[in-house]
């Protein structure tokens, strides 16, 4: 009788301090997982107002997008009719179009994908970036071929006056070209875009261009015409780029909320699980205890 | 410049002014338009390429006045030559404003 009540007290220490142990491993794992609750809710509080901010901001720049281009197609009316086309060893430069800012999905990427493509491996062409995040995507692969960088770009959307001032500094900066390529994003619908280019062309090539004897005009019209059409293609550009901005936001972050309700939805079973462990526990203590007395 | 259908193909660049449009011969409508390019296609059709454009009645004709003392002013003023060319321009676009609304 002795022997087995000496017996019996070590087995319920060890078994008490054993169920301690697991208990304490129990509650560290269930803080854990409260904090992680904690930051992915709060991940997607962020994300849901980001998701709503950019939807308001699509409406918005959809409204400019179609003023932008009925204006560009107007601009190009008069190339089309004259059926300007580039020589077929022209002096191109690219212009990517795209913007600074991140958290929209793809936008950067496919602008810097279709540029690549379209400068195929030729050696001399140059390239104006607008945007950073579109500098930071080609200069991996083509540094050297950047001539000119704009930031500030996508905070808003964008007005002729911006257009006008980057068309005024790739003038004075002496880059030239016979025809450039402005590659943005055309707008699709709320959940898709792709990249196209429009083209501009300089004075000497409108000039080439078939139909152009049609066209009764002054001499020295056709440099501000030039000008001023290179200008509007480039605001017709960046509008439509952005208004596919502010969708392709919207969607990445309406997708990145619902990932975050999902990982909640997991996270908080597991925590419910974890907690009940730890009430059994307790409780399978409690009467181990009491059936030891 | 008046244009009428068939009109030959032409590329014209505008100074600031008023843009007549008449729908029917009774209805007329007029914009004054910042400044721009109007080009006239072989298919006949007209495109008015125009930074800004606002309907006349939107414009009062004192602020118009004032605008145009100050750019008067600027004007002749001096400073750089950037700002003294800026401010004959809109010494210009506030003159064709005047006359618009005047008539």
């Amino acid at each position: 009788m002795f022997a087995v009540r000496t017996l019996a007290r070590p087995a319920v220490a060890t078994a008490t301090s054993l169920s301690n142990a697991v208990q304490v491993r129990n509650m560290a794992t269930l803080k854990e997982i409260q904090l992680r609750l904690k930051s992915v809710s709060n991940i997607s509080k962020i994300t849901k107002s980001m998701k709503m901010i950019a939807s308001t901001k699509v409406a918005k720049a959809q409204r400019a997008m179609e003023n932008a281009r009925a204006y560009g197609n107007a601009n190009n009316a008069v190339f089309l009719s004259a059926e300007t086309k580039p020589a077929s060893d022209s002096n191109s430069i690219f212009i990517a179009a795209s913007s600074d800012r991140g958290l929209c999905g793809g936008i950067h990427s496919t602008v810097a994908k279709y540029t690549r493509n379209a400068i195929g491996g030729r050696p001399d062409v140059q390239v104006v970036v607008l945007g950073d995040k579109a500098k930071a995507q080609l200069s991996r692969t083509h540094r050297a071929a950047i001539a000119l960088s704009f930031n500030q770009i996508g905070k808003d959307i964008p007005t002729f006056a911006e257009a006008s001032a980057i068309v005024d500094i790739i003038k004075s900066s002496g880059v030239e070209f016979d025809n450039a390529h402005i590659v943005y994003n055309k707008f699709l619908s709320a959940i898709s875009y792709e990249a196209t280019a429009v083209e501009a062309y300089s004075e000497d090539t409108f000039k080439n261009s078939p139909n152009f004897a049609a066209f009764e005009l002054e001499d020295d019209v056709l440099e501000n015409l030039q000008e001023f059409t290179f200008a509007n293609n480039v605001y017709w550009a960046l509008v439509e780029g952005h208004a596919a901005e502010m969708a392709a936001k919207r969607s990445a972050m309406e997708n990145a909320t619902k990932n975050a309700g999902e990982m909640i939805n997991k996270l908080t079973l597991t925590y419910n699980r974890g907690r009940q462990a730890v009430i059994t526990n307790e409780l399978i203590d409690i009467i181990t205890g009491a059936s030891a007395l | 410049m008046g244009i009428l259908a068939n009109h030959v193909p032409t590329i014209e660049q505008l100074k600031p002014g008023v843009v007549e449009v008449l729908e029917n011969s009774t209805t007329v409508k007029k914009w004054f338009v910042s400044g721009g390019f109007a080009t006239i296609n072989p298919d006949s059709s007209l495109n008015i390429n125009a930074v800004e454009a606002f309907s006349l009645e939107d414009f009062s004709a004192e602020a118009v006045k004032t605008g145009l003392a100050e750019a008067q002013r600027a004007a002749s003023s001096g400073g750089t030559e950037e700002d003294q060319a800026l401010a004959k321009v809109e010494v210009e676009v506030y003159e064709a404003l005047q006359a618009a609304l005047s008539k």
